[in-house]
C-alpha cells in the first residue's frame, strides 16, 4: 500500500471515528483554537495543521488502545 | 505575640475567549477552598493578567503557589489577549523556589523542564495541548457543563491535592487518577454514549500531564 493511500485510510477512518461527537460539542485544541464538530471533520479533510493534531490525538488513542493504555489508565484509578 | 504571616497563592484567570473563560470559571472552585484553609489569594484575572502585573506581585508577595491559566506552547503560557507572562529566555527564573501548575498547552515541554531545573521548585503541566469538550449550549455557564468537567475536574484535583498539603508527586498522581476515573466512567454502559467520544481527549491530556522538578515540595 502507498504512503499516500494509507494517509487518506487514515484521515478517513479518523473522520468516521469523529462522526460520534455530539453534535452541539465544540472540541478545544488550546492555542489552536475552538472547533465544531463539522469544522474539525473538516480540517482533517483538508489536512491543515488543526486536522493533523486531531488525527495525532485519535492515533494515539487508537495506538494506545493496542498498547493496553486503557487497562493502564483504569489500574491507575484502582 | 505569636504572628501569623498568610501564605499567598497566585492564580492568573484571563478571559478572552471561549476556552480561556471555561478555565478561568472553573478556577473559582478551587479558590474557595484556598479562602477557607487561609490563603491570601492574588487573582489577576482579565486585563490584570499582564507580564507586569504578574512579574511585580510574584517579586512582591513571594506566593507559594502559583497556578496559570491560559493559552501557551513550548516555551510559554500567556495571560490576557496572549500577552506573554512567562517564557523560558527572559523571566522563567521567577518561578523559582515555587511549586507551579499551569493549565495552558505544552509549557511543561520546555518551560517547565527549565523551571523545574532550579532546587526546592515544581512545575506541574502538559506537555503537548490541553485539549478539552465543551457543549455549546453552556457558553455562558461554564461550570453547568458536565462534558468539559470531565476534563476540568481532574485538572482542579491537582490543585486540591496541594491545597490540603500532599506534595505535589502525590498531587500529579491524584490527577492522573481523577482523569483516569472519568475515563473508567466512560468505559460503563452507565454513560451517555455521547459523552464517550471524550476518551480519547482524556486519554491524550493524562498521557501529558507531568511533573517537572521536586516531587516532594508541598505547601507549608
Amino acid at each position: 500500500m502507498s504512503e499516500n493511500s494509507n494517509d487518506n485510510e487514515i484521515r478517513n477512518l479518523v473522520m468516521t471515528r469523529l462522526e460520534t461527537l455530539p453534535s452541539d460539542a465544540v472540541v478545544s485544541l488550546g492555542s489552536n483554537g475552538e472547533f465544531t464538530k463539522d469544522q474539525i471533520i473538516e480540517s482533517v479533510r483538508r489536512g491543515d495543521e488543526n486536522g493533523k493534531k486531531m488525527i495525532e490525538i485519535e492515533m494515539a488513542f487508537l495506538q494506545g488502545l493496542k498498547d493496553g493504555i486503557l487497562y493502564e489508565a483504569t489500574s491507575f484509578s484502582n | 505575640m505569636v504572628f501569623y504571616m498568610k501564605q499567598h497563592l497566585l492564580v492568573t484567570r484571563p478571559e478572552y475567549d471561549y476556552t480561556t473563560r471555561y478555565i478561568s470559571a472553573w478556577a473559582k472552585k478551587y479558590l474557595k477552598l484556598a479562602e477557607q484553609k487561609g490563603y491570601a489569594i492574588i487573582d489577576l484575572n482579565r486585563e490584570r493578567a499582564n507580564r507586569k502585573e504578574f512579574e511585580s506581585v510574584v517579586k512582591k508577595k513571594k506566593p507559594a503557589l502559583i497556578i496559570l491559566n491560559g493559552h501557551g506552547n513550548n516555551n510559554e503560557v500567556a495571560g490576557e489577549n496572549g500577552e506573554t507572562l512567562v517564557d523560558v529566555d527572559t523571566n522563567a527564573e521567577i518561578l523559582a523556589d515555587k511549586i507551579t501548575y499551569a493549565l495552558s498547552c505544552q509549557s511543561a515541554k520546555k518551560l517547565g523542564v527549565k523551571v523545574g531545573s532550579y532546587p526546592d521548585t515544581t512545575y506541574i503541566g502538559y506537555k503537548e495541548d490541553f485539549a478539552f469538550l465543551r457543549l455549546e449550549k453552556y457558553g455562558r455557564k461554564p461550570i453547568e457543563d458536565t462534558l468539559a468537567s470531565f476534563f476540568l475536574e481532574p485538572s482542579n484535583s491537582v490543585v486540591v491535592s496541594l491545597l490540603k498539603g500532599h506534595s505535589a508527586g502525590d498531587s500529579h498522581s491524584r490527577g492522573q487518577r481523577e482523569f483516569s476515573k472519568n475515563i473508567q466512567k466512560l468505559l460503563t454502559s452507565k454513560i451517555k454514549s455521547d459523552d464517550s467520544s471524550a476518551l480519547r481527549f482524556l486519554i491524550w491530556d493524562l498521557k501529558h500531564l507531568t511533573l517537572c522538578g521536586d516531587k516532594n515540595k508541598a505547601l507549608a
